[in-house]
């Protein structure tokens, strides 16, 4: 007997898996948004952190001394100053920091950076404590490094004495570029590529022809990092890549980072000499956290009831939406264990409900994100820290956010379609 | 004196420029949609976002009233919020655009109100928002006021 051919739906059953998965999808990203899950369900994981307790406050000072040739141009050289701490401590993250300088006198001053932020305060104190001042050396040739000689032998390796000048210094180079490279040993570490100005071309090809295969070093502050100048063969044609220059770094992720902010963010140009931190008191606020959180609905609805009541959009739509995306967010940042500021959640939220009524009570959405996205995309780039942080929420929150309220969207419909059958 | 030297300093700062040329390159993005919906943006999109250069207009003198006078807030507070101001100035913008009416003066509200447990947490210093908050409702204010009186292509 033949049996019937089956005839299978499969628009039908598409429909129902999306409308299963996406119930699901909702459900266990609201529950793992909750406070207290972490408790509920025994797993560290989902644990909220929240940066609002770990905020310290220090002042670090440094004495500055000018060379009697700087006096005259005093006063740009501690701006040079102040903008390369303050760029160390942006490019870091720090919430907060400023930068002041105190005149002591016709050649000495002191500088004070006040810092009041959540990172760690080791890295805060490791870009604070160096001058920053890079040159590029080569090995006298007299000087042979022994490593199976005394101490002295042994380190020579490390000592600007034992180089000459190239007269390559950081300032010939658009950027050290640190990326993950193989080793000689097989194993992987951070190294600083050197990549110089376009106008610097002829400089850096000359020095690199002149010492092709010496060894050299990177002298950061009088400590010399030692390198390999790479081998410079002259006959091959003009268009062969020019040999990269590299520079070993640290294989922690962690410590290349302060190294590229260190190499990137300028030198101090005169005669730095740092002192220490200061420990500032940091005014302890007690936080309910209920009471924020009670607020945070309250205001979500009262703004979105105030603007439903000249608009009339679709408030389950909004809801949903806003509710949603806040889950993912906070889901997203439990399991990333990435700490947060309880003011740039509230930031976020807000931005999230504001787009949301205005992506509803727009017919042409199109237009409402395309000048968000543009500002978000020209923001993201040039912008450090917190500020950079803000603009890359922005970014993600107006490309996530339409995608989000199409699938709720989509969601309803179906859902309302299935329940009418 | 020295506190408004030291914040006109801060001014001159790189971040704090590209902050300022972005607020500028606004009708220049208005400009490049009005090829999309000449309808909406074509006259009035150009001008009204002309109008969002008041904001750091009303800013700046905020801030150093607030800053420099009363000793409010650090400078990194007022330079975020004064990039907080750019997207939501836009909102009001695309609002105006859309509704043209007094209804755009409810987005400026709504942020506020949406910011209001920010006050409660305590953790924030309420100066920057307060500079953020009045500017934000005086710009609107000027954009739509700049909006009544350009000529629409609809």
């Amino acid at each position: 007997m033949k049996l019937p051919p089956i005839k299978i739906n499969f628009k039908t059953i598409f429909k129902y898996l999306f409308l299963v998965l996406t119930t699901a999808f909702f459900f266990s990203i609201f529950v793992a948004a909750l406070p207290q899950t972490e408790r509920w369900l025994q797993t560290s994981g989902l644990d909220l952190k929240l940066a609002d307790q770990q905020v310290w406050q220090k002042s670090y000072t440094a004495q500055v001394t000018f060379e009697a040739t700087q006096v005259g141009d005093k006063w740009s050289l501690i701006n040079e100053a102040k903008n390369t701490l303050y760029n160390r401590m942006s490019s870091l993250g720090v919430e907060h920091v400023f930068v002041e300088y105190t005149d002591q006198g016709e050649t000495k001053g002191i500088i004070t950076v006040t810092v009041k932020s959540t990172k760690n305060p080791t890295d805060v104190e490791g870009l604070l404590r160096q001058r920053g001042n890079l040159t590029i050396m080569v090995k006298k040739p007299e000087v042979t490094f022994d490593d199976s000689g005394d101490q002295q032998q042994q380190l020579a390796r490390y000592l600007p004495d034992s180089y000459n000048e190239s007269g390559l210094t950081r300032k010939d180079f658009r950027t050290v570029y640190i990326t993950k490279l193989k080793t000689t040993a097989g194993d992987e570490a951070y190294f600083g590529i050197f990549k110089p100005w376009i106008w610097n071309n002829g400089k850096f090809n000359k020095f690199l022809k002149e010492n092709s295969g010496a060894d050299g070093g990177v002298n950061v502050d009088g400590f010399v990092t030692p390198i390999s100048i790479p081998v410079y063969d002259a006959s091959v044609s003009s268009n062969t890549p020019r040999p990269i220059m590299t520079v070993g770094l640290s294989s922690d992720t962690n410590a290349a980072f302060i190294q590229e902010i260190m190499f990137n963010s300028g030198s101090i140009p005169m005669e730095y000499s740092y002192q220490g931190p200061v420990d500032l008191p940091i005014e302890a606020k007690t936080i309910n956290y209920f009471q924020v959180f009670a607020a945070v609905i309250l205001s979500v609805l009262l703004a979105s009831l105030i603007t439903f009541y000249a608009f009339r959009y679709n408030l389950l739509t909004h809801f949903m939406t806003v509710l949603i995306y806040f889950c993912i967010y906070l889901v997203i940042l439990k399991l990333a264990a990435v700490s947060i500021l309880s003011t740039s959640l509230i930031l976020t939220l807000t931005f999230a409900t504001i787009l949301s009524i205005l992506l509803l009570t727009n017919e042409n959405r199109f237009q409402t994100l395309s000048p968000l996205l543009l500002v978000s995309l020209i923001l993201y780039y040039p912008l450090k820290g917190v500020s950079g942080m803000w603009a890359g929420n922005l970014l993600i929150t107006t490309l996530t956010l339409p995608l989000l309220m199409w699938t709720v969207e989509k969601y309803f419909q179906l859902l309302r379609t299935t329940l009418r059958k | 004196m020295n506190m408004i030297l030291e914040l006109l300093y801060q001014y001159s700062q790189v971040e704090y420029l590209t902050i300022l040329l972005l607020y500028m390159s606004l009708p220049a993005i208005f400009f490049a949609l009005s090829f999309f919906e000449p309808t909406k943006f074509e006259g009035r999109g150009f001008s009204v976002s002309l109008v969002i250069l008041s904001a750091p207009i009303i800013f700046i003198p905020l801030q150093l009233l607030m800053q420099g006078l009363w000793d409010q807030g650090s400078h990194d507070n007022y330079f975020f919020a004064l990039i907080l101001l750019l997207p939501f100035l836009m909102m009001s913008v695309l609002a105006t655009l859309t509704y043209n009416n007094r209804m755009t003066f409810l987005f400026p509200i709504s942020v506020l109100i949406l910011l209001g447990p920010i006050y409660l947490l305590g953790t924030a210093p309420i100066y920057p928002i307060l500079t953020f908050a009045i500017t934000y409702l005086l710009s609107t204010g000027v954009i739509l006021w700049m909006a009544s009186r350009t000529p629409t292509y609809e």
